[in-house]
């Protein structure tokens, strides 16, 4: 650039030395003081060191994203342009069994997933990458997907038995009898192996309670079936009739056996059944319409009468029901009525009578599985109210 | 037929050119050794007989193949002929036949009635046992391709093979090695009901197993766990309270409505038998009873027509509703009967099965 130019004199030279000092201490004057932050310091250079690949003493933890050092190799290493698919399966192999014996294994599944991904034409090499993933997998509990790779692994090699996690998975996911087989074939390559003759015990074992179990369920299935049938020819023969919740009557059968489940909440489990006898028990539910208040009887024996039942709930001239403020519910006075459902109105019921004598009754239709009554007394003021309401309809 | 033309039919079979000539008298031959006349003629020439027919099996064409075997199968259900054959010194036949079975050869099934056949006299099966012997894994290899019921071939008269070959104790002992599950593998075919050639086979090794009482508490424990599959075939569809239901061994709990009893009288003496075998330590009554054997055997007794079985059935039962021996008598094989003693009962047993 000087070139041209009139040689410099050692004048110039000076000066131009003296403005660049200027300059340099006016740049400096200007700057802000920074500090230098890319350094070490006292507080980071442990976590530095960390993230360094070359200095660092702890595992990789598996939920936190990967140090910028370490990433940049793990790159080099995987990059597919430097790497056969072959050599890539590889490494991620070897990544895994790391991984693995450093017991990360969701980081291992990771790698020998990814090994997998290469689809590299080794077949021994790809057998051992599913291998060891059911291995993994069956440490974390992923029972399915370790039986799901052992039986991937068995497909690639037929005779494969370093599968190790393989009579356990079975064991896991309930396929008793495969393990049992599994053992003898293991038990062929290394007789007396402990692990196998205590595995297969196992699960002959297991095997031998679910066959039991399903044979238990068969049978009290067809009992139940049994006790339906009869249930069904009793409340028929006595000519019961139903009325679903659709608002249709039915005579009760195999398909209209639901609706006898009564839907009151307390009568859930108290559903219409027979005694020794064949009597029938329903669950009875009496309704205080003056009060609002009710009363369940679980097990109303249907050649019981209705005076019987009253007698027992009312007869003493002591003890009255807590919401029974006049003490007027007395077994002389109470008068009961069932609803006539076809007709909209209600039908006085003789207590003198029983319980199968109500239900037989050509107007009466069982609803909601629980028969349910009307309880009032005589002459009460709600009680004329209820025969008027009853004759204006 | 005269001496001089077996020995005449015998050397054109040995040695004539003509394959149709050789074929049409080896067809004469299997018809001879199906009839009682014919093996006694045939006894006279048994040593050459069983020779030219091992020799046969070492021809390419497979037909002369086959009807040799099943010559040697006629021919091996009399005892001097298999103690012929397993004299024969210049063909390891015994060899071959074992490999045939092993190798799931064609000719596996003729092969395995033939070893059947032979190991029966018990003579022959001491003879057998070394070529049993001469492969580490060879009674492996038969358990494996016993059990093995998907192939085309049946391989049933493996059972009786391993049944006749478990009379000798050497073999109990192979068949028990606690480091394989050999027995094991067997247990389920005691309810196989395709085959009662296979069922009668393998109850048969069991029963052997059983008579070594120093093995009972091993079958016993829940390494083998032999006595619900010895039970199972003898169990009906009765149903128990619950409480007894309970206390039976987990297999025969809760079984249907529709469980028949094992249909060959035969075999269910066999059972019985087994399971009158695990009632000689205390151990095993013990276990025996705990595990509700009686009402099995009660219900059985309601249902049972055979006269053997129903006599087998009442021994058991007798041992199980008894009172325990005193000490020093708990092992009821070890207990010295006096041989006056011995021959009363042996005639009273006599005259029970002879009223039936």
């Amino acid at each position: 650039m000087a070139e041209g130019n009139s040689p410099m004199t050692e004048e110039d030279r000076h000066r131009l030395v003296q403005d660049m000092d200027k300059d340099l201490d006016n740049y400096l004057k200007n700057m802000k003081p920074k500090k230098y932050a890319d350094g070490w310091s006292e507080d980071n250079w442990e976590q530095e060191m960390q993230e360094h690949p070359a200095f660092r003493t702890e595992p990789l933890d598996e939920t936190r994203e990967l140090p910028p050092w370490i990433e940049a190799l793990q790159q080099l290493k995987y990059d597919s342009e430097e790497n056969t698919a072959e050599e890539l399966a590889l490494n991620y192999k070897d990544d895994g069994n790391e991984n693995f014996r450093l017991k990360k294994y969701h980081w291992a599944i990771k790698s020998y997933t990814e090994g997998l991904k290469q689809r590299c034409s080794n077949t021994e090499l790809n057998a051992q990458l599913l291998t060891n993933r059911a291995a993994a997998n069956f440490h974390i509990g992923n029972y399915r997907s370790s039986f799901n790779d052992t039986e991937a692994a068995l497909k690639l090699k037929p005779n494969h038995m370093k599968l190790s996690e393989r009579g356990p998975v079975l064991l896991e996911v309930g396929r008793f009898k495969d393990c049992v087989v599994w053992c003898d074939k293991g038990l062929k390559l290394e007789p007396g192996n402990q692990t196998l003759l205590e595995l297969r015990k196992k699960a002959s074992n297991e095997q031998k309670v679910a066959e039991r179990n399903k044979r238990k369920a068969a049978l009290e299935e067809k009992e139940k079936l049994k006790v339906d049938e009869k249930l069904i020819k009793a409340i028929q023969e006595r000519g019961i009739k139903l009325f679903t919740k659709f608002g249709s009557t039915k005579t009760c059968s195999v398909e209209t056996l639901s609706f006898l489940q009564p839907v009151h909440p307390a009568a859930a489990s108290s559903k219409v059944h027979q005694d020794e006898n064949g009597a029938l028990l329903w669950p009875v539910l009496f309704l205080y319409p003056e009060y609002g208040e009710s009363d369940f009887i679980e097990a109303f024996h249907e050649d019981s009468r209705f005076a019987d039942h009253l007698e027992v709930m009312f007869g003493s001239s002591d003890v009255h029901p807590p919401w029974d403020v006049e003490k007027k519910y007395l077994p002389s006075d109470i008068e009961i009525y069932f609803e006539d459902i076809k007709k909209s109105t209600h039908c006085k019921v003789d207590t003198s009578h029983t319980l199968r004598q109500v239900l037989s009754d050509p107007r009466y239709y069982v609803t909601a599985g629980n028969p349910t009554f009307l309880l009032i007394v005589r002459n009460s003021s709600f009680h004329k109210k209820f025969i008027q309401s009853e004759l204006s309809e | 037929m005269e001496d001089s033309a077996l020995e005449e039919l015998l050397q054109i079979l040995e040695k004539s050119e003509s394959q149709v000539f050789r074929e049409h008298i080896l067809k004469n031959l299997l018809g001879l050794t199906g009839t009682k006349d014919g093996l006694n003629c045939l006894l006279k020439a048994s040593e050459k007989c069983v020779s030219v027919l091992c020799q046969l099996l070492q021809e390419e064409k497979e037909s002369l193949r086959e009807n040799a075997l099943k010559c040697l199968i006629n021919l091996t259900s009399e005892e001097p002929f298999s103690q012929c054959i397993v004299k024969v010194k210049d063909i390891p036949i015994i060899d071959q036949l074992f490999q045939w079975i092993i190798q799931k050869d064609k000719h596996a099934d003729l092969s395995c009635r033939i070893i059947s056949n032979i190991t029966h006299w018990k003579s022959c099966c001491e003879q057998v046992l070394p070529y049993l012997q001469k492969e580490r894994l060879r009674l492996e290899h038969l358990v494996e391709v016993l059990c093995d019921v998907d192939r085309h071939s049946d391989y049933h008269y493996v059972a009786s093979v391993l049944c006749n070959l478990t009379q000798l104790p050497v073999v109990q002992e192979m068949i028990m090695d606690r480091n394989r599950c050999l027995l094991q593998q067997l247990l389920p075919f005691t309810t196989y009901m395709d085959s009662s050639i296979r069922r009668a086979g393998i109850v048969g090794v069991l029963r052997n197993c059983c008579f070594d009482t120093d093995c009972h508490e091993w079958l016993l424990g829940d390494s083998v766990d032999i006595l619900p599959h010895l039970l199972l075939p003898l169990a009906g569809p009765e149903q128990f309270p619950d409480d007894e239901m309970e206390k039976l061994p987990i297999d025969l709990q809760y079984l249907s409505e529709d469980k028949k009893r094992e249909p060959e009288p035969d075999i269910r003496k066999m059972l019985i038998e087994a399971i009158t075998q695990l009632c000689a330590t205390k151990y095993g009554r013990t276990f025996l009873r705990d595990k509700q054997t009686y009402i099995i055997m009660r219900e059985l007794h309601k249902w049972e027509k055979s006269y053997p079985v129903l006599f087998a059935c009442e021994n058991l039962v007798d041992i199980l509703i008894g009172d325990d021996p005193e000490p020093g008598m708990e092992n009821l094989k070890n207990v010295e009967i006096p041989s006056d003693l011995t021959e009363k009962f042996e005639k009273e047993d006599q005259q029970l099965l002879s009223t039936e």
